[in-house]
C-alpha cells in the first residue's frame, strides 16, 4: 500500500469520525471555547502575573540567580527526562481513545500515521508548559532586572527545545521494553547525582546539562553566552527522526491498556470521583504470591502484616514512597533555615509531599472504607478496621519522615523540627482518614451556582475532592512555617488542629460505619 | 490463503501458568475449535494467534513467521475479536462499520456499502441508526461480531461468539462465518457451544487445566 493511499484512508477516516450522529453540536464547541476564555481571563492570567510578580522580588530572585543555581537546574532537568521514561508506561503520549486504538491503530494502516496526531498533541502540550514555567521564571527576572533579553531569550528557547527532548523520552518509555528504559532512567539520575555533586562532565556532556549552562548565563553578566549548547539544543528535534519507528513498535496492548485507564479515570473525574480515578491508577500486583502474609498475633498486629505484606507486593511503589517521606521530613526541617519569601514553598511542598506518600501505604485503610456499610465483608466494627490499618501510614510517615527530619538536624536544621515533624505526621494521617472515609460527593454540590461567569458550582465539587490535601497545605503547611517564628503558638495550634480533624474523621469513620456489624 | 501453527506454545505469568503447551496446525479453508474449561487458557491462546501477546514458551506462527500485531502484515491478515471491542459513544451501529470499512482502504459508498452488507447478513440492519447504549446484550454482540466481519481478512480468529446470543442468532453466525471458511479464510473459533462447534469445526483442540 503506498503512502498517497494511506493518507487517501486517513482523510476518509476523519471525515467519518467528523460527521458522527453523536458529536458535540457547533453550540457546545461554541460554549467550551467561551469557558476557556473566562478561565484565562480571570484565572490564568491574574495567576500567571501573581506568581511572576511574587518572584520578582529580590530574596527571591536572590536565590533563582544563585551561583550554584545552574546544578539544580541540570538536576531538575536530568529529574525529568528520566521521569518521563518511567511514567510512560501508567501514562505515556499516546492514548488515543479506546474505539481509535481499537479500530485506527489496529487496521493496516502504519502506527506513524494513525498515532502521529496524538504524540503531537503531546508534544504540544508539553511545549506550552516549557513555555510557561520558562517564561515565568524569566519574566521575574527581566521584571527584576537581573538578566538581559538575549541570555533570557535563549533559556525558553532551550526549555522550548528540550520540552521536545522529553517527549520523545516519554514516546521512549511507552515503546520500549522496560528492560532499556529503567536502566536509561537510572543512568540519567547518575547524572543528576554527578550535576549535584559539582561533577563538571556531567553538565557538558547532557541535554539538560545543557540547558543549566544556558542558565548560568542568566543574571551573570560575567559569564559569556556558550553558543554550542545553543546549537545543540536547536538541533535536537531532529532526534524526532526516530519518532515514527518508536510509534511503530508500540503494542496495540499497551495503548489500550493506557487508553481504557485514561478513559476510566476521565469518567471518574467527571463525574467527581477523584478517589475512584486514582485506584485505577494503581497497577495490580504481579509478583509477591508466593510470600504469604502470616496474620498473626492480635487484630492490629495482624492487620499490620497484612498492610506490610501488601505494600511489598508494590516494591517500586513503596521504594518511592517511602524515599518520598525521608525527603519531607528532610524538607520540613529545613523550613526555618531557607531564605525569607521561599520558605513557604518549602514548607507546603514538605506538608504535601508527605500527604501525597502517605497515600502508598493507606491501600488498607482504604479497603476497610470500601467495605464499610451494611453489607462488610468484615466482621469487627468500623472504627477497629480503620485504626488498625492506620497503624502503618503512621508508623511509615513518623519512621521514615523522621529519618529525613534527623539527617536535616544533625546537618545543621534546629533540634526542635524532628518533634514538630512528628506531631505534623500525626496530623497529615488522620487527615488521610478523614480523607479515605468521605464517601461519595453529596449530591447538592451539583446543584448550579449561576453567577456572571457562568455556573460555579465546579468550585464546590473541587473544594470537596481536594478537601484533604487543602486542609494539608493550609493547616500543616501553614503553621510549619510559623513554627519558625512562633513555635509555642504553632504547635498549640497544631494541637488543636489534630483535635479537630479526629473528631470530623471519627464522624465520618461512624458515619460510614453506622449499619456494620459490631 | 493463511496458515496458522501453534509449536508448543504456552504463556505463563511470574511462575503462574496461563496456557499449557498445546500444538496444531490450521491452514486455509480450515476452521479449528479450541475448546476447554473456564481457566483453560482458550483466550490467552486466541490473543497469541492474534498476534496480541507473545507466547513465553515455543512459537506462533502465521505462515512460517512469528505472530506480531506490530507488523502491518500481521494486522492485514488477522482479524480477532476476543471480549467486547471499544465502541465509541458518538457513533451509530453503522457508522462504526463504515468507519472500520474505511480504515481498510474501502473507501466512499464502497465502505457504506460493505457495512450494509455485514448488517444484512447478521439481521441486524434495522439497527443502522442505533447508538451502542440502545442496543440489547444479544445485539451489541451480534455488533460486535460485525466488526470483525466488515473488513478483509484471511485469518478470522473468535471468542466465543456464541455470547449472549439465541438459538436462531447462533446459527445464523455458525452458517457466516462457515461461509468465511469456505471462501477460504483460515478460522480458529474457542467456544462452549457444542452446535456452534459442529457447524463450523473441522477440527478441535482441547485445551487442559494449565
Amino acid at each position: 500500500m503506498t503512502a498517497s493511499a494511506d493518507r487517501q484512508i486517513l482523510t476518509q477516516v476523519r471525515s467519518v469520525i467528523a460527521g458522527g450522529s453523536g458529536l458535540p453540536t457547533p453550540i457546545n464547541a461554541g460554549y467550551m471555547i467561551y469557558v476557556a476564555l473566562l478561565v484565562t481571563a480571570i484565572v490564568a492570567v491574574p495567576l500567571i502575573r501573581s506568581i511572576v510578580l511574587g518572584l520578582a522580588s529580590a530574596d527571591v530572585l536572590a536565590t533563582i540567580t544563585a551561583p550554584d543555581s545552574y546544578r539544580v537546574v541540570g538536576v531538575v532537568g536530568a529529574v525529568l527526562a528520566a521521569s518521563a521514561l518511567l511514567i510512560a508506561r501508567t501514562r505515556g503520549p499516546i492514548v488515543p481513545s479506546p474505539f481509535l486504538t481499537e479500530f485506527l491503530a489496529g487496521s493496516q494502516l502504519a502506527r506513524s500515521d494513525t498515532l502521529r496526531r496524538p504524540f503531537l498533541v503531546s508534544i504540544s502540550v508539553l511545549v506550552l508548559v516549557a513555555f510557561m514555567v520558562a517564561g515565568i521564571v524569566v519574566g521575574a527576572q527581566l521584571l527584576g532586572g537581573t538578566t538581559a533579553v538575549l541570555p533570557a531569550a535563549l533559556v525558553v528557547l532551550a526549555c522550548l527545545a528540550y520540552s521536545g527532548f522529553l517527549a520523545l523520552l516519554w514516546l521512549i518509555g511507552q515503546s520500549c521494553p522496560r528492560r532499556t528504559t529503567v536502566p536509561l532512567a537510572v543512568a540519567i539520575l547518575g547524572t543528576a547525582i554527578a550535576i549535584g555533586l559539582g561533577i563538571d562532565a556531567a553538565v557538558l556532556a547532557t541535554p539538560w546539562g545543557w540547558v543549566a549552562m544556558l542558565w548560568e548565563s542568566l543574571g551573570h553578566p560575567v559569564t559569556p553566552i556558550r553558543w554550542w549548547p545553543v546549537i545543540a539544543l536547536a538541533v535536537s528535534p531532529l532526534m524526532f527522526l526516530a519518532a515514527p519507528t518508536l510509534l511503530n513498535n508500540l503494542r496495540s496492548s499497551e495503548i489500550m491498556a493506557q487508553a481504557r485507564r485514561w478513559q476510566s479515570i476521565g469518567i471518574l473525574v467527571q463525574t467527581g470521583d477523584v478517589a475512584g480515578a486514582s485506584g485505577v491508577l494503581r497497577s495490580p500486583p504481579t509478583r509477591g504470591r508466593h510470600s504469604p502474609i502470616a496474620l498473626t498475633g492480635p487484630l492490629p498486629l495482624a492487620i499490620l502484616q497484612r498492610d506490610i505484606g501488601a505494600a511489598l507486593r508494590f516494591p517500586v511503589r513503596s521504594a518511592l514512597g517511602a524515599v518520598a517521606l525521608v525527603g519531607a521530613g528532610w524538607l520540613n526541617a529545613h523550613t526555618p533555615s531557607v531564605t525569607n519569601g521561599l520558605d513557604w514553598i518549602v514548607a507546603l511542598s514538605s506538608v504535601l509531599l508527605a500527604y501525597m506518600a502517605a497515600g502508598v501505604w493507606c491501600d488498607g485503610l482504604r479497603n476497610a472504607t470500601e467495605n464499610a456499610g451494611p453489607t462488610s465483608l468484615y466482621g469487627r466494627n468500623i472504627l477497629t478496621m480503620i485504626g488498625s490499618h492506620a497503624l502503618l501510614p503512621a508508623l511509615a510517615c513518623v519512621v521514615l519522615g523522621s529519618i529525613g527530619a534527623g539527617a536535616a538536624v544533625i546537618g545543621g536544621a534546629v533540634f526542635s523540627a524532628l518533634p514538630w515533624w512528628i506531631l505534623s505526621t500525626i496530623f497529615i494521617v488522620l487527615v488521610r482518614i478523614l480523607d479515605c472515609a468521605k464517601g461519595p460527593m453529596p449530591i447538592g454540590l451539583l446543584l448550579p451556582i449561576v453567577t456572571p461567569a457562568g455556573d460555579v458550582s465546579i468550585l464546590n465539587v473541587i473544594a470537596w475532592q481536594f478537601d484533604a490535601p487543602l486542609i494539608v497545605l493550609t493547616i500543616a503547611g501553614g503553621l510549619s512555617i510559623l513554627f519558625v517564628t512562633a513555635g509555642p503558638e504553632a504547635i498549640i495550634g497544631l494541637i488543636i488542629s489534630i483535635g479537630i480533624v479526629m473528631a470530623l474523621a471519627g464522624r465520618r469513620v461512624r458515619a460510614l460505619g453506622r449499619l456494620t456489624t459490631s | 490463503m493463511s496458515y496458522l501453527e501453534a509449536r508448543d506454545v504456552s504463556a505463563s505469568i511470574d511462575s503462574e501458568l496461563l496456557l499449557a503447551p498445546v500444538s496444531f496446525t490450521v491452514g486455509g479453508g480450515e476452521a479449528l475449535a479450541v475448546q476447554g474449561r473456564n481457566g483453560s487458557g482458550k483466550t490467552t491462546l486466541l490473543r497469541i494467534l492474534s498476534g496480541q501477546v507473545h507466547p513465553t514458551g515455543g512459537r506462533a506462527l502465521i505462515d512460517g513467521a512469528p505472530l506480531d500485531e506490530r507488523h502491518r502484515s500481521v494486522r492485514r491478515t488477522v482479524s480477532a475479536r476476543i471480549g467486547m471491542p471499544a465502541f465509541a459513544r458518538e457513533l451509530t451501529a453503522h457508522e462504526h462499520l463504515r468507519f472500520i470499512a474505511t480504515t481498510w482502504g474501502r473507501l466512499g459508498s464502497t465502505a457504506t456499502d460493505v457495512a450494509d452488507s455485514t448488517m444484512t447478513a447478521l439481521e441486524i440492519g434495522s439497527l443502522r441508526n442505533r447508538f451502542v447504549n440502545e442496543l440489547s446484550s444479544g445485539q451489541t454482540q451480534l455488533l460486535s461480531l460485525a466488526t470483525a466481519l466488515v473488513r478483509p481478512f484471511d485469518v478470522l480468529i473468535l471468542d466465543e461468539p456464541e455470547q449472549r446470543l439465541d438459538a436462531t442468532r447462533r446459527a445464523l453466525v455458525s452458517a457466516i462465518v462457515r461461509a468465511e471458511v469456505d471462501r477460504g479464510a483460515t478460522v480458529v473459533i474457542a467456544s462452549h457451544s457444542p452446535d456452534m462447534v459442529e457447524a463450523i469445526a473441522d477440527q478441535a483442540v482441547l485445551l487442559g487445566s494449565p
